[in-house]
This record gives structure tokens, sequence and C-alpha cells, in this order.
């Protein structure tokens, strides 16, 4: 900013460098450096010793300053926990919130660039389990890395506490859990009153060709149960299955999800799914109950998972939730 | 192209060398992240002994980092495979007499998959991250597909080449069949697997190097001291016994050597095609089919051939990574069209 008043071309590249260095993280906020005061309130001692969903034990040496997110869910847990302006990386599939897109990039999810995440020297990086290959090389190359791999609402609470843990935001972590606990709990309150037989069997459409669904063990079926629905292929032993259309029909669910978005694609109309060959018998066809739903709500371990929650609630059940 | 005098196999010999040194530098020069290639001559030089105390210009540590800890022994092992997967390709090829053996043919590979395949399971399914484990696991089931192959074909006191190649199709396709079962089953492992399979140095350090370099130097060693019994061997088996050859010894060793080199290449870099089908091809288009001549060429271009390979791969979609072995495939297919175009006399 003080250009001006410098003539010596030397100081003229120290402050450009200072500056692009200094805007590198990508939140709104400015990067300015933590007060005195949130110092102590955050009131961690550094170092310290977490343990991720690996079971291994990372010690931070001071609160991180550069978090590089190599998952989309990991960058949602951190813009909520305002950690925003410290991300100094992640990936090209991080577009939420907005200002994560103007993030430097390290690479794709499962392929990212090792040398770029090494490049924007970060003191945390938070990775997930896709990046078993690679987290050998970071070690390697002395980063912290924090593995988080949750499979469950409880789990995504834990990685949000861990997370603000790690990063100094205990407290803030520790609110955001609860509020969104809070929220489950209100779900949880309104589905209580549906009797077991009024519980709608549901299919969810993960996929299209084959078709496929989900497992009993997975984040979405466990969002199904706490919705107060059946999920149709509950009995079956693989994580994601693939359906034959003769078990969709034999079953004849009474609810459709319908997701779109990262994990299934381009978005499938209710008309194209009440157009496939033999499906106009079907009772979510004829009873209009197709639902769609942004996938990223209800596959993504963040906080919006608590939206995909309600959402689906207020899917299955109209009549509780006005 | 007939047999090359000493003078000139010596000659050819040292400017493939020289042509493989060339591509190491480029292989270390390029990558996602751009590094002055000043700064990387003083990063190599600072970690030779001595010479980096009194070695300090403006090197940054995590330019360090990524030289050292990511390019180099990247760089390494691309070559070392690539060496590796030719050479074998080359030996199966005249072992076999066959221009369509490669180095996965007598079901190595297979093995290898399924256990890279198992240990990526066995990691998520109880969440212990194992440091080595995909080459460990890969490397121990392709020796024991060599051995159960090797048995299955064992008629008497021979090993029938014919019995050979219908023993390795035969466990091939039940390795595979088994493989395929996994990945049904895998779930949220479909991606890693599929990445694993379709071969890449992108998790390699130096202990893949050290891991690879035993099997590596003892398979290698053995193949270029036996280069003049394959030579014999490509007259026909009972020639070569006319010749002298104790033929079923020389073929046991032979296997072994090859199905070894196989196993440690597959272990840390996964399935990469083409490299040793058709790089044995090319150098005989070139330079005749000599083994005493073949085989270190072999060797050598082979390596060039992956390490440059690689190095598209790492910056053609940076920040991300292309899967080298696509690249191999991609390059390599339409050049060996050509090469087979423009020589239309018998490879063999």
């Amino acid at each position: 900013m003080r250009i001006g008043f410098s003539k010596n071309r030397v100081l003229v590249y120290t402050v450009i460098i200072w500056l692009v260095v200094s805007v590198s993280g990508c939140g709104r906020a400015v990067d300015t450096p933590p007060t005195k005061d949130q110092l102590q309130t955050s009131g961690k001692v550094y170092p310290l010793t977490i343990t991720d969903d690996l079971g291994r034990q990372i010690t931070l040496a001071a609160e991180p300053a550069r978090i590089v997110s190599l998952a989309p869910s990991n960058t949602e847990i951190l813009y909520a926990l305002g950690l925003g302006a410290k991300i100094v990386g992640n990936t090209t599939y991080c577009d939420y919130p907005e200002e994560a897109k103007q993030c430097y990039k390290v690479g794709g999810f499962a392929d990212p660039s090792l040398e770029k995440i090494v490049a924007v020297k970060p003191d945390l990086v938070l990775a997930s389990d896709i990046h078993m290959q690679i987290l050998k090389v970071m070690e390697d190359a002395g980063l912290k890395v924090i593995v988080l791999n949750a499979k469950s609402l409880e789990g995504v609470f834990g990685n949000i506490l861990l997370v603000g843990k790690a990063a100094g935001v205990e407290d803030k972590a520790t609110e955001l859990a609860q509020d969104l606990k809070k929220r489950v709990d209100g779900v949880n309150a309104q589905i209580a009153q549906v009797p077991t037989g009024e519980r709608p069997l549901v299919y969810y459409e993960l996929w299209y060709e084959p078709y496929m669904s989900v497992g009993k063990d997975t984040l979405i079926a466990q969002l199904i149960r706490l919705a107060g629905g059946i999920n149709m292929t509950d009995d079956n032993i693989e994580q994601y299955p693939k359906l034959s259309q003769e078990v969709i029909i034999e079953r004849n669910p009474a609810v459709m999800i319908n997701s779109y978005g990262h994990g299934s694609g381009a978005l499938i109309t209710p008309q194209q799914i009440a157009a496939r060959k033999g499906w106009s018998q079907l009772d979510f066809i004829k009873n209009n109950r197709i639902y769609t739903i942004e996938s990223d709500l209800l596959s993504l371990a963040g906080p919006r998972i608590v939206d995909g929650l309600e959402t689906m609630a207020r899917a299955l059940h109209p009549s509780l939730f006005k | 192209m007939g047999n090359l005098n000493t003078v000139k196999r010596a000659a050819i010999l040292v400017l493939l060398a020289a042509i493989l040194l060339l591509s190491v530098v480029i292989g270390i020069a390029i990558g996602a992240v751009y590094i002055p290639p000043a700064e990387i001559g003083a990063i190599l030089l600072s970690h030779i002994p001595g010479l980096g105390e009194w070695l300090h210009p403006n090197r940054l540590p995590e330019h360090d980092i990524i030289i050292m800890t990511m390019r180099f022994p990247r760089v390494i092992l691309a070559g070392l495979a690539g060496a590796g997967l030719a050479l074998a390709g080359a030996t199966f090829q005249g072992l076999f007499r066959n221009p369509m053996a490669d180095p996965y043919i007598i079901g190595v590979s297979s093995g290898a998959a399924l256990g890279a395949v198992v240990s990526i399971i066995i990691q998520a399914a109880w969440d212990i991250p194992m440091r080595l484990g995909i080459p460990v696991f890969a490397f121990a089931f392709a020796i024991i597909t060599i051995v159960l192959v090797y048995n299955l074909a064992r008629v008497g006191g021979k090993v029938p080449v014919m019995t050979l190649l219908l023993a390795g199709i035969a466990v091939n396709s039940l390795l595979s069949a088994a493989e395929s079962l996994c990945l049904f089953f895998s779930g949220e492992q479909l991606h890693q697997i599929v990445f694993w399979l379709l071969g890449g140095f992108s998790g390699a350090g130096w202990d893949y190097v050290i891991m690879f370099l035993p099997y590596g130097i003892i398979g290698a060693t053995i193949i270029f001291v036996y280069a003049r019994e394959l030579n014999a061997l490509l007259l026909g088996e009972e020639s070569a016994q006319h010749l002298g050859v104790e033929v079923e010894r020389i073929k046991r060793y032979l296997l072994v050597a090859a199905a070894l080199l196989t196993g440690a290449c597959v272990s840390v870099s996964g399935m990469i095609a083409f490299v040793g089908l058709v790089i044995p091809h090319i150098v005989r288009m070139l330079f005749g089919s000599d083994h005493r001549i073949l085989l270190p060429a072999v060797a050598l271009i082979g390596a060039i051939f992956l390490l440059l390979a690689d190095s598209v791969s790492r910056i053609i979609i940076a920040p991300s990574e292309l899967p080298v072995g696509i690249i191999t495939a991609l390059v390599g297919g339409p050049f060996f069209i050509f090469l087979l175009r423009r020589q239309k006399n018998a490879l063999f």
C-alpha cells in the first residue's frame, strides 16, 4: 500500500511479495494476526496432541495459521468455524461457501498435487481417507496431517470438535456442535411421534446407470432413518449396492429421494424418472412423491448435513413440519 | 541390423546412458510447482555431505522438501520401474519366443494387484494406515502367484513353455475375478483402488526405492548373466540344448528373475501398461535381437520412457495428476504403430 513513497525497487518487490503472501488466505475477513485477547480466550495450550479418525496422534507446536483442506467437507467445517481466512489451499471440488472457490487450488479431491501442498507451507493439513496413498509422503515432508473420516452424524460432530480443538477455536466448535445437535434433537422429537407403521419405505437413488443406492452403514442411510423413513436397501451388505430394476419394482417404495450435484452428476427430473419403462405403477410415481435434494447436503460430512436431515424429514413427513 | 560390433555396442549404451541422465535432470526440473533450475542445482548439491556447509544461496526450505522427498525419489523410482518392466518383458518374450508376451503374462501382476486391493480394503476396514501396506502385500501376493503358476505348469522335472503360458492364463483369470469381486464390494475404496490399478508414482518416496532395489538388482543381474543363453533359446529349446545350454535350469532362473522384477515393479507402481510389451520390440527394431545389446538397451530405454512419461503426467493437468499408465499407452501406442508400419519385416 505504501509503494508510493519508496523509490527503491527491492523494497517495492518486498512489499509486493508481502502483499501476495498476506492475502493468500481466502476468507472475506482481513488477515490480521490474532490479538492478545483472542489468544487468551482460545485458552488452549500448545503444543497440543490430538488423535484423528485413523487413531493417529498428531502434535501441533502452535496454533495453526496456514491450513490446507483436501476435502470439501473439511473446507465447510473450517468456514463454519470462522477459519476461512486461514485456508491457504483447498481442492477444485471445494465450492461451498462461495469464497472457497476463490481459494488457491492444490488439485482435485482424489489427486491433489503434493508439491503444491508443500509449496503453500501449511502448518496443518486436513485430509480424508481417500488420501491414504499420499499420507506417507506428506508425513515424510514434515507436514502435520489430520485425517477426517466421519461415517455418521456423531462422527461429523466429532470432527467439528476435533478441528476446533486443533485450530484453537474449541469454544466456537462446541457451540456449533451443540447448535447442530439441538436441530437434530428437534427432528428426533417430531419423528418420535410417528408410529413405526407409518414410516415410509425410501428409495434413495445414488446413481441410475446402473441403479445404485446406499447400504445400512452409510451417512445417507442414517439420515433416512433419523428423518423417519426406512431405507429400502438397508439389508444389502455393500455400502453402495447396485440394484436390479426388479427389486425396485417388487419393493415398491413409498418415496424416492433423487439427488443431484457432485456425487450424482446432473439433475434427473421427476418427469424423466416417471418415464422410465415399467415404473409408472410405482407408488412414489403415482403419488407424486419424488423429492430432489442436493447431494452435498446428504453426503458431505460437514455442518450442512443437518440441513440435509431437515430437508429429508420435511420430505418424508410433510404434515409434521410446516 | 545384424550383429553390432563391440565398439558400436558400447557407443550406443553410453549414448543411451547420457540420455537417461538428461531425462533424470528434466524429471527433477519440472513439476506442478516451478522451482528455478539454479535453485534445484543448489538444493541437490547441498545434500552432498561436506558441500552443504558452504553452499547457502536463497534456497527455500519448502522447495528443498519438494525436491528431496517428492521429485527425486519419484524420478528414480519411475526410471527403475521402467527399466524393470522393459527388462522383464524382453526376458519373457525371449523365453516364450512369443512377441505377445509381456511382464504380466504369467499372472504375477494380477497377484500383485489382488494383494494391493486386499491391503487397501484391510486398511479401510480397520482404519489402520500401514505405511508400506500396499507394496508389501502386492509383492507377497506376486511371489505366491509365481510359486503357484510354476508348480501348476511343472510336468515331471520339466516346465514346458506352453503349459506355463496356459497355467499363467488360468491363474491370471482366477485372480482377476477375485480382484473384480473385491472391487464390486469395495464401496468407498473403489476410487482409491481404481487409481492404484491405473498405475502411477504419486505415493512414491525413498522407502519405495529401497523396497524395490534388492529384488530389482537380483532380478536384473540374473537376466544379464544369461543374455547369451537367451540368444540360444531363441533358436528353440532343442537347439539350445544341443549348443550345451542347460535349458530347464536356465529357464527356471530366468523365469524367477523376470517374475521377481515384475512383482517389484507392480508393487511400487501399480499396473503400468505398454512399457513391458512394446519397449523390447522397439529396441529390437533399432538394434537387433542379440540379447547382449538388447537387454541393457531395453533397460535404459524403458527407464527413459517411463521417467519422461511420469514427468508429463505430473504437469499435463497440474495441479492434478494424470495416471501415468494412460500416458504410456497414449504416447507409446501410436509410436509403436509408426515403427511397425515403417519396418514391415518380421519382428522376431
